[in-house]
């Protein structure tokens, strides 16, 4: 057994895992300017290999983390003392692995998430803006709507809805519309004056993708055909069986048990200039206890209930603020680990200095 | 003793004809305060701005100073309209009309391309339908050259209009119109007419230079044009001024009286400015004192100095040169810090804000561990080898300064003392000193390679010193990388977003980290761990400004083109010196014994 974990844990590992890290860092660098930055780390980081044509040609980031971890768990299993040389090395290790385990975990559980509120308004849910959803509401009782959300690729196979079929028929993961010369009659509403266009999917950090779908749903009288836009505001509505429901294609949206009040949005720029000094939202958290005031500015985000607000961006004419959202239940390690690592280097340092003087 | 005086005699002479030496005009119109992009700033300081952005460089035809440059064209109708002063980058553009402008870089009139500018215009529209990145460098230099020329005919638009020469009597013709004219019939008056085409002309001027009225900062035209005329005395006392300058320009014969004119009406703004905002007119007065010293430069000359001092006493014996090293180095530091400083007082931010005040920082943190260094041991290879650093990283400083103002305001992201003070400095300081330890094994490599003088006490030494500045800066960097993490965390949302200038930062921790590895695990010797920091080189160059030209993630902050050449002659130069630390140690001239 020892053997075993004197070779995983041989210091020529450890540089073979560093070099691997490090070619597999730069040629990411450089797919980031093809691919861009999200799709590039999906490639290479998030990922347990590297795949070209097929075949896995490069470690990816989970398995050079996984074996860097290992590696060192090893390494110090079988090296261990208790010397005071020794305990700088030691946090500096530990704490890098606490990173490498954190940034896994983040990179599994994290959620980035989108809130946009008018200046006035509040909201209680927040937005998945690259995960699109369609929804079928019942909202004939007047107390509360009854909600249905879908996946897209569920709708593929094709589901049961009240007896009827719905299955998609047509999917551009990223589109425009526009408008028809001549009506469509074989469409239902949006569909019948407008046409989708499919664009090449963007990758880059400043676009986003906004799909659109043709949908049938179908009994056994016969079928209607829709075409939903992730762009348009408008729910439409479907008859099926009788009776009426909106359908909308919609950001995947995760609601919170407390809403959100923006009170006034704020941009100030350096005396007589366009460039913008800092922007500032006065916020409310709405709960069942009662309100609580926040400022929201860049480099200074709100933290509640395991939601964290950033101020992102704002609309032209001021009234709307952005607020990037992430929930990470792992926030807390990259912190943990870095007070580790940096005691570690400052221990390390003293201690050889020390050495030098005797 | 005779050699030691007329060195320093020397020296002084050397440092003042660094110096921007202020003429009475710099001192007068160049100290006035004005507010562009957000700050404010000397007139003098907006005037090298200008020159730097249409000319690419200070000296003016005619030696003019900027400031009387700048003035002159905000002032004087038709002011260097025939000079060649802008500036065109490419051989293509206008070979055609001859041939002598088939160059990389050339200057042409104001007057040259209101002739000729037709003739690259479809070119401009082109560049301007595309992205920067899309566009061809031809495409790209037309564009930068129909910017040029804008940027030139706005400035005669800053001002104020002009009537035979003056501008007062403009102002005071309008004025006399505009109380002549009876409210009652006004419509009908057929004085309306001329008062009509005055205040068009007023109006039509598009001004972005605010000047200092009273408390206010206002444009010259805002003030001409404001319905209750509450600046109406500093605005005479302004116009005053610009038909002083006027005249001083066109009576060369005797300039005097009219250069004591323009140093009163502009002592006398000067002076309300000082009563109004005391702190902003220290400030303004510090950045024209900066901008004269010109301290950068001065430590540049004095760095090349003190190599050619070194190569004089090591090898001829022309000169024993401790002392005047000592003196000279010292006196580069104090130029250096007092540049350093200066900004940050200005700027009220930390020393490093951007690409270019890292190279600075890079210089004389480098500059500064070399001078203690050399100070404890008087071994005059620290004092060759740091100052060549700290000299090639105040040219690359020098060259990215060409581009434009370098004390520019911060964008809202990056507006955060904290974490610009924490960050950002630390990381700069991980550059210096790995480039220092990179520079130190350059010199194990050409020094065993191509001389007889390498000994095994020199190298031990150099062994030594590479192995702690790369320890050292294993902690800058890591230290460093964890703070951006952490601002990333505060403001983006994420600790760790393979952002390219974070890939870059953690390139250099891990390549540090693969040496100082292998040396521990006994796998490499002298000569490995002098090439692979050698390496560490073109790792560190590459996270410092080879990531900023790649165009996209949250630090893409600067590219242009000759900074992509200059970043792989810098590779190619590195890689030819590992490959000669390749060679079998036979070939070594120092072990061929």
């Amino acid at each position: 057994m020892i053997p075993i974990i004197r070779k995983l844990g041989h210091i020529r590992l450890t540089i073979f895992l560093l070099f691997k890290l490090f070619f597999l860092i730069l040629f990411a660098t450089f797919a980031q300017v093809d691919r861009g930055i999200f799709l590039a780390n999906k490639l290479y980081f998030t990922s347990w290999f590297v795949w070209g044509n097929g075949f896995p040609i490069f470690f990816g980031g989970y398995t050079i983390g996984a074996l860097l971890v290992i590696n060192l768990l090893c390494s110090h299993s079988t090296k261990f003392k208790k010397s005071r040389a020794y305990i700088g090395i030691f946090f500096i290790h530990f704490g890098l692995v606490l990173l490498i385990i954190g940034a896994g975990l983040t990179s599994f559980f994290g959620q980035e998430m989108q809130i946009a509120i008018k200046e006035g308004e509040s909201k209680n849910y927040l937005d998945f803006p690259s995960q699109f959803n369609v929804v079928i509401i019942d909202a004939s009782e007047s107390s509360h709507d009854m909600l249905y959300e879908y996946e897209i690729d569920d709708l593929k196979q094709g589901i049961n809805f009240k007896g009827s079929k719905i299955k998609l028929m047509h999917l551009s993961p990223n589109a425009i519309i526009n408008q028809r010369g001549i009506d469509n009659l074989s469409y239902n509403q949006l569909g019948q004056t407008y046409k989708l266009i499919s664009m090449p999917k963007t990758y880059k950090m400043t676009e986003r993708n906004v799909p659109g779908i043709k949908l049938s749903i179908s009994n056994e009288k016969g079928s209607n055909l829709y075409m939903l836009w992730g762009g348009s505001s408008i729910y439409q509505s479907a008859e099926i069986n009788n009776k009426s429901y909106l359908i909308k294609l919609r950001p995947k949206r995760e609601y919170l048990d407390f809403s959100l009040n923006l009170l006034d949005f704020q941009r100030h720029t350096y005396q007589q200039s366009n460039t913008v000094e800092r922007f500032k939202s006065m916020i409310e958290v709405v709960t069942n206890e009662g309100r609580i005031p926040f400022t929201i500015q860049m480099n200074d985000p709100l933290r509640y209930s395991g939601y964290t607000f950033f101020q992102s961006s704002f609309t032209e004419d001021e009234t709307t603020s952005v607020f990037q959202v992430v929930k990470n239940p792992s926030w807390i390690m990259p912190y943990l680990s870095s007070v580790i690592i940096v005691s570690g280097l400052f221990i390390q340092m003293l201690s050889s200095m020390r050495k030098k003087h005797d | 003793m005779i050699k030691r005086i007329s060195f320093f005699i020397f020296l002084g002479i050397l440092v003042f004809k660094t110096m921007h030496v202020p003429t009475t005009i710099d001192w007068s119109i160049g100290r006035l305060p004005v507010l562009h992009d957000g700050r404010v700033k000397p007139f003098d300081t907006l005037a090298r701005h200008y020159l730097l952005q249409i000319q690419g460089r200070l000296r003016v035809p005619s030696n003019a100073s900027p400031t009387e440059w700048l003035f002159s064209m905000m002032t004087r109708e038709s002011a260097f309209k025939s000079d060649n002063i802008i500036l065109v980058e490419h051989p293509k553009l206008f070979d055609a009309i001859d041939n002598r402008f088939h160059k990389q870089k050339f200057r042409v009139s104001e007057l040259f391309l209101s002739q000729h500018i037709e003739r690259i215009k479809p070119l401009i529209s082109s560049a301007m339908l595309l992205e920067k990145e899309q566009r061809t460098p031809i495409q790209n230099s037309a564009l930068q050259v129909f910017n040029r020329y804008q940027a030139m005919q706005n400035l005669r638009t800053q001002f104020f209009p002009y009537n035979n020469g003056s501008q007062l009597g403009f102002w005071n013709h309008m004025l006399e119109l505009s109380q002549s004219m009876d409210k009652k019939d006004i419509q009908s008056s057929p004085k309306l007419q001329p008062f009509l085409e005055k205040y068009n002309e007023l109006a039509s001027l598009n001004s972005s230079t605010y000047f200092i009225f009273g408390d206010q900062w206002v444009t010259i035209p805002e003030a001409a044009l404001d319905q209750t005329q509450t600046h109406q005395i500093l605005l005479e006392n302004y116009l005053l001024l610009s038909d002083a300058f006027n005249q001083y320009i066109t009576n060369e014969s005797s300039p005097e009286p009219h250069k004591t004119q323009i140093s009163a009406y502009s002592d006398g703004i000067n002076h309300l400015f000082y009563q109004t905002n005391k702190w902003q007119s220290i400030l303004v007065n510090l950045e024209f004192l900066f901008n004269f010293l010109n301290p950068f430069s001065v430590a540049m000359v004095l760095y090349g100095l003190i190599i050619m001092m070194v190569f004089l006493s090591r090898f001829t014996r022309f000169l024993t040169a401790n002392t005047i090293i000592q003196t000279t180095w010292g006196l580069a530091l104090s130029f250096h810090l007092f540049g350093l400083i200066a900004r940050i007082i200005i700027l009220m931010r930390p020393p490093v804000i951007n690409l270019y005040s890292s190279a600075i920082f890079v210089a004389f943190i480098s500059s500064a561990i070399g001078f203690f260094m050399y100070k404890k041991t008087r071994a005059l290879f620290y004092a060759g080898y740091v100052s060549t650093l700290s000299a090639l990283s105040l040219i690359v400083a020098y060259h990215l300064s060409l581009s434009g103002d370098t004390m520019e305001v911060m964008q809202a992201v990056l507006n955060s003392n904290f974490w610009l003070a924490t960050h950002v400095v630390t990381i700069t300081i991980g550059y210096a000193i790995i480039f220092m330890a990179g520079f130190f094994a350059i010199s194990y490599v050409l020094i065993g390679t191509l001389t007889t003088i390498m000994t095994p006490e020199f190298e031990q030494r150099l062994v030594r010193t590479v192995h702690v500045f790369l320890l050292i800066s294993l902690f800058f960097n890591l230290l460093g990388t964890v703070l951006g993490g952490i601002w990333a965390d505060q403001s983006w949302g994420r600790f760790w977003g393979w952002d390219p200038k974070e890939n870059g930062a953690i390139l250099i921790v891990i390549w540090t980290a693969i040496i100082l590895h292998m040396k521990w695990g006994k796998l490499i010797k002298v000569r490995g761990l002098m090439n692979l920091t050698i390496g560490s080189n073109m790792v560190t160059m590459w996270s410092w400004k080879g990531t900023n030209m790649l165009g996209i993630g949250l630090h893409s902050y600067g590219f242009t083109e000759s900074t992509f050449y200059w970043l792989m002659m810098f590779f190619a130069s590195q890689i030819t010196i590992m490959a000669l630390g390749c060679l079998p140690y036979r070939y070594w001239r120092s072990f061929l014994k």
